[in-house]
């Protein structure tokens, strides 16, 4: 639904996506089911999209990467950690700084960070996934260079 | 909360995730299923295609719609590959014995029958 926006193509999509995963995983060895099943949906949305002629903007796809989970919170206990992730959060851009600081230092809501900011509810979401991973790769260069 | 206390970031359940697109959650689950959407782009972007969804209260049918045209799909190519189902090796192997014994009784029952004569 959030790539194809009708219903009816949805549910096709669904079945679609469906029966080539049976058919796909025989072929191939799968060590990530969630994501390859997440990257094989998201494949055919995008080419039922481009067969219609259908223009997608950059801001609308985000990377389709599915990224390592970084525990934030698990830093915070580090005093070094500390440091570099404050560094890297004043990298990230504007509204991604605004809604990580405040959905994960603050423990704001999504609803909560929209109100405050203005932002719709989903750039919220988007800004908050985009920053966690913009986060991840500053750190780890950080890190790299320390060590 | 009490609700849902087994239920980690990682496991959103499709009731929970409707349920905080529709705000009915504690604060405690939304936060829950908030980090699942920043730790998970699968989870985000399903919570905003429900959020695109005009019928949320019709999911229930829609997926109970889908199981089954599903199940009916693959229970016909099921059937299909079954029909087309190449023999089965050890018949295979039955057969080539069968004729193997055959064949070297054929040879035995003539090389004995010219000796006798």
């Amino acid at each position: 639904m959030k790539y194809l926006k009708n219903e009816t193509q949805a549910k096709d999509a669904v079945q679609q996506v469906f029966l080539k995963v049976i058919t796909e995983l025989a072929k191939y060895k799968v060590t990530y089911f969630k994501s390859w099943v997440y990257l094989v949906a998201k494949n055919h949305c995008l080419m039922q999209l481009r067969s219609k002629g259908k223009v997608i903007l950059h801001e609308e796809m985000p990377d389709i990467t599915v990224h390592e989970d970084l525990d934030i919170a698990g830093l915070l206990h580090k005093d070094q950690d500390v440091v570099l992730l404050k560094q890297s959060v004043e990298e990230l851009n504007q509204e991604q700084k605004i809604c990580v600081t405040l959905f994960y230092l603050n423990d704001k809501s999504y609803q909560e960070i929209a109100a405050a900011t203005g932002y719709e509810m989903m750039k919220v979401k988007s800004y908050i996934q985009n920053g966690k991973r913009n986060l991840k790769i500053l750190l780890d260069k950080k890190m790299k260079v320390n060590k | 909360m009490d609700e849902h206390k087994h239920i980690s970031p990682n496991t959103i359940s499709n009731e929970m995730l409707l349920q905080y697109t529709e705000g009915k959650l504690s604060d405690a689950d939304t936060r829950m299923v908030e980090e699942a959407m920043a730790n998970s782009v699968f989870v985000g972007d399903a919570a905003e295609g429900l959020y695109e969804l005009e019928n949320r209260d019709a999911i229930n049918d829609i997926v109970g719609d889908l199981n089954k045209k599903l199940k009916t799909i693959t229970q016909q190519q099921k059937k299909r590959l079954q029909k087309h189902k190449p023999l089965d090796i050890n018949w295979i192997v039955i057969a080539i014995l069968v004729l193997a014994i055959v064949a070297v009784g054929g040879y035995l029952a003539i090389h004995f029958l010219v000796k006798t004569k």
